[in-house]
């Protein structure tokens, strides 16, 4: 049933939320309906409908409001404040003008909130765009899903290994039995040639052999030359194009030649366009593969299944489930290899995408570049806490900031504003913070990131593109932080009734509990994260480089020449390089100790099981260890005095040995593959052949049927330049038609761990920003907190209390929060660097004190942080701090 | 239906016309002026009042309430000398622009001989 009276109270009630009706005029309205209702109820209509149609007739609310107003205001076409349109308010002039007021008043604290955040937003592009060029590899070929590498897991046998490489029949024999298989790449790349045209002659280190179907299954377009042709004939190679450059200059290179090896003549069939992308294959030319045979003194050919020597590439047609052609190859194994291999070997096809980042399989990190997964993690987890922490800070200042406006709260809301009003003013002055920190990140990210990459020596790209997202990402980060930081000012102040927010009551709020406190704890528990996390990759990275590696590395020149003519004219080069007066010693060696190893099967007839280990084989001759100043622990080294040496002398590390198990080693005898054969001559103590990312392998030396290409000379400490002058004097005399070519071993070395150097750089580099970072929060906090407090700290004063005191009541509360920063920060990071240890095989034991020196850095400079501001408070005139409030 | 600029700039002179008439209160003008206009002039109900007030507000009119013999309170409006004036000149003026068009849109238009 419908209750008139009750409609009519509840329309009043509406109306009364309208400013613009005064005492009477609802009165008079309503005076008005009934008449109406009365005389809709005469003419037939229920009193409902009376009601609605009244009501209806009397026009909407709002508007006869309005009306209302304009009668009472004195400009006759004045809009009600309550209808001010929502996109301008009249306000906002004087928000502006308070918020920059503010700003500038506050200009040391503003400064710091905004460049801190922009700093932050700064970094976590830069390292954004590293994270994402690592990410990116290969990723421009067409249809990059659908390419694969096939990777040759041993299984059922200790030490088995897992190859990056395959065999070369293998890629040829696929594409003929599956018809799932479209294109099959080989790759090999071959140790150093010497490319000649004209008079010009380099050693090449990135001289590849590929089948011609490299220029259709990869994405690398022939600048000259037809991309279907270019690898089809023997001994035509196409160049890169800086490599066109370097030996043919202006000229056309197309059918120009070049020699390899002073024997095979080249043509040139085509020149890349420059590789703009990034790309996991390192190559400065590609030689057809017909081109390739083994060389000599190898026991293999390209037609040999056990030589695991080469990538190989597939490309799956569309489609194509790659777990169920991986279930095939079983069989493929058995038909081609025997049931043995098939039954301990497997074939993987490992995806395009993977290939740059997973390189821990064997034979992987020697021609190609290779990422480091955990690398990428780190960084992006340093960018996620520089942000944190940057955002942090931010929501702290700006409330700090704004609490110190309680005052103008007061003020603000006596005159009659509204919580909404007074939110939107807090929220649009957070907001416009955030924007002007944002707006200076656009600018200033690309200088930026160019010092980033000069610093650290690697191309960062950032490009005009990514603005296209950068400037909306950034501004939704600026949004946000601007609500989230404004909201807990604005909401908080605004709530605060007037009267106890002039009398200044909301200061002396106290809760054991705030949100600052704990934003205080999370920052530093990060920043000592980061200390600590710094000082250990240094101690290990340190570690790394100045452990023993078994021989020494230091005063080594490697001399490097065509392995042919090295081999076959040794005693004589080496006979006249040692009498160069600089030198020590010299020895010929197969690899640069960098882990570029063969691997076979080693036998030997006296092992108690026959069948093979793999080992890795490593070529050395006379003088080798005697240069190396590697250790014997039982025998002696290849020796010209013996006649049987260069035949059939082995010689075994103590890993290798181990593995047989033998009690005295020496005399046994040992089967390297089908390469060689002999008795054992000597063990060596066991020296890191390989990264020290690796553990030591079983390693077994001879001196080899093959080339070597490398004299390892030891020179005498003194001017490098002085000595290697001399040596290439001397080299011209013994050598004259062979260019000379050295190295250093030991910076040779140190390229290996070129990836965590740079890592520990842009983690130092990371640690001191937010260090700096956590303590221009510091900072900012401790200057509100005392502004708080002042009036305390001159009645403490008076009282007799001295500075140092005062200097430590207001500091202690923050030293307390830094020690429970500690106890979070440590066990984050020992998880998180027992975890990035593992990329090591020799790895330092953590010190404790480690820890406890960073938490004490950490405490030290968040102390001194303090100690300026507190200090200066504490040595205020009290007359002057007991009439500021 | 008249446009809105007239509707206002009318409004005032047709209610002091009304109330010359003698005193009356909101609801009841709004009656008088449907009932003269034939429906001609529509307002919305409601937004006669603040018309009422602006004009009470200028001296044109003054109120009192008075209680019905129902019992219900009203608010009745009287006219003022003010008002009186005011009404004079506004009829004045609406009369002279009567005249004018009534001059242009007569039968033969002496311009449009001459």
């Amino acid at each position: 049933m419908f209750d008139l009276e009750k409609a009519i109270k509840e329309w009043k009630l509406n109306l009364r939320k309208n400013p613009g009706y005064e005492d009477g005029d609802i009165e008079e309205l309503e005076s008005h309906l009934l008449d109406e209702i009365e005389h809709l109820q005469k003419e037939g209509l229920s009193i409902e409908e009376a009601f609605l149609k009244a009501l209806n007739e009397i026009g909407e609310a709002n508007s006869v409001g309005t009306e209302f107003y304009k009668t009472r205001s004195i400009k006759n076409t004045a809009t009600p404040p309550w209808q001010q349109k929502a996109w301008i308010p009249s306000l906002l002039p004087n928000y502006m003008k308070i918020g920059f007021r503010n700003l500038y008043r506050d200009s040391g604290n503003s400064f710091i909130n905004i460049f801190g955040l922009s700093m932050a937003l700064i970094c976590c592009i830069v390292i954004f765009s590293y994270v994402r060029q690592e990410l990116t590899f290969d990723n421009f070929h067409e249809n990059p899903d659908q390419i694969y590498r096939l990777t040759f897991q041993e299984i059922n046998r200790p030490g088995a290994r897992h190859f990056a490489t395959t065999s070369p029949p293998m890629g040829p024999a696929l594409l003929e039995t599956y018809p799932e298989v479209e294109e099959v790449v080989r790759f090999r790349f071959v140790d150093s040639n010497i490319i000649q045209h004209e008079d010009m002659q380099f050693y090449e280190y990135d001289v590849a052999y590929a089948d011609s179907s490299f220029l259709t299954m990869f994405n690398f377009p022939l600048k000259q030359g037809n991309a279907n042709t270019a690898l089809d004939e023997i001994n035509s190679v196409i160049l890169t194009s800086e490599m066109a450059e370097k030996y043919f200059g202006e000229e056309n290179p197309i059918g120009k030649s070049l020699t390899l090896d002073n024997i095979t003549t080249l043509t040139v069939t085509g020149v890349l366009a420059p590789i703009q992308q990034n790309t996991h294959l390192k190559f400065d030319c590609i030689i057809s593969f017909h081109s390739f045979s083994a060389p000599p003194g190898y026991p293999v050919t390209v037609e040999s299944w056990g030589w695991v020597s080469f990538y190989t590439y597939v490309r799956l047609r569309d489609g194509t489930k790659p777990e169920e052609l991986e279930a095939k190859f079983k069989d493929f194994l058995v038909t081609n290899m025997g049931s043995d291999v098939g039954e301990n070997r497997i074939l993987h096809l490992q995806p395009l995408s993977e290939v740059y980042l997973n390189s821990d399989l064997q034979n992987a990190s020697t021609n190609l570049l290779t990422g480091n997964r955990g690398y990428i993690l780190g960084m992006s987890a340093v960018a996620a806490f520089l942000l944190l922490i940057a955002c942090f800070n931010f929501m702290n200042l700006s409330t700090a900031q704004s609490i110190r406006r309680g005052k103008e709260v007061g003020v603000r809301k006596t005159l009659g504003a509204r919580r909404s009003g007074l939110v939107r003013q807090f929220l649009g002055e957070s907001i416009l913070m955030a924007f002007l920190s944002v707006i200076l990140a656009i600018i200033f990210v690309i200088p930026f990131s160019r010092f980033v990459s000069s610093l650290l020596g690697m191309e960062l790209g950032i490009y005009i593109e990514d603005f296209r997202f950068i400037v909306p990402v950034f501004l939704v980060i600026g949004l946000l932080l601007g609500i989230i930081s404004g909201l807990y000012p604005a909401l908080v102040m605004s709530s605060f009734k007037p009267t106890k927010v002039l009398k200044g009551d909301f200061f002396r709020k106290k809760s054991s509990f705030d949100i600052r406190t704990v934003l205080v704890v999370a920052q530093f528990s990060i920043a000592i994260l980061l200390i600590t996390g710094s000082f250990i990759i240094r101690e290990q990275i340190q570690f790394i480089q100045q452990r023993d590696l078994g021989f020494e590395q230091d005063q080594i020149v490697v001399l490097h020449m065509d392995g042919r003519e090295l081999t076959r004219r040794y005693d004589l080069i080496r006979q006249q390089i040692q009498s160069n007066p600089n030198v020590i010693n010299a020895g010929m060696g197969g690899g640069l100790l960098d882990g570029d190893n063969g691997s076979v099967p080693i036998f030997s007839r006296d092992a108690e099981d026959e069948e093979g280990y793999p080992m890795n084989i490593y070529g050395a001759h006379f003088g080798y260890f005697e240069t190396m100043g590697i250790e014997f622990i039982k025998g002696r080294g290849f020796n010209e005095s013996y006649s049987t040496d260069a035949t059939s002398g082995i010689i075994l590390n103590e890993a290798a040995a181990a593995v047989f198990g033998w009690d005295d080693p020496i005399g046994k005898h040992i089967q390297v593959d089908q390469i060689t054969e002999g008795q054992i001559i000597g063990v060596t103590r066991n020296f890191n052949f390989a990264s020290l990312h690796r553990e030591i392998q079983p390693l077994v030396m001879y001196i080899p049927p093959t080339n070597m290409e490398n004299l390892f000379v030891r020179v005498r400490p003194g001017n490098a330049n002085t000595i290697l002058t001399s040596l290439e004097q001397t080299w011209q005399e013994a050598v004259p038609d062979f260019p000379f070519h050295f190295r250093f071993l030991d910076e040779h070395l140190d390229e290996m761990y070129q990836a965590d150097q740079r890592f520990f750089k842009l983690v130092t580099a990371f640690t001191i920003l937010t260090i700096l970072i956590a303590c221009l929060g510091l900072y900012g906090l401790i200057s509100y907190f005392i502004l708080q407090r002042t009036k305390e700290i001159g009645i403490r004063k008076v009282l007799g209390a001295s500075v140092l005191q005062i200097a430590f009541l207001l500091s202690k509360k923050f030293i307390f929060l830094v020690a429970i920063a500690n106890l979070i920060a440590w066990p984050a990071t020992w998880y998180l660097m027992q975890n990035w240890m593992q990329n090591f095989a020799y790895q330092i034991d953590v010190n404790l004190f480690v820890y406890l020196i960073s938490g004490l850095i950490a405490l030290g400079i968040a102390w001194l942080t303090m100690s300026y501001k507190s200090i200066k408070a504490a040595l205020m005139n009290p007359v002057k701090s007991l009439k500021s409030e | 239906m008249l446009s809105k600029e007239l509707m206002a700039a009318s409004t005032r002179p047709l209610i002091l016309t009304i109330l010359k008439r003698g005193e009356s209160y909101g609801y009841q003008i709004i009656q008088d002026v449907k009932h003269l206009s034939g429906g001609t002039l529509e307002w919305s109900d409601g937004m006669l009042y603040p018309v009422l007030h602006k004009l009470q507000k200028d001296g044109c009119i003054q109120s009192k309430w008075v209680v019905s013999n129902e019992g219900r309170r009203r608010k009745y409006y009287s006219i003022t000398e003010i008002g009186l004036e005011e009404l004079q000149t506004a009829k004045e003026q609406w009369l002279s622009i009567h005249e004018v068009f009534a001059k242009i849109w007569g039968p033969t238009p002496q311009w449009a001989t001459d």
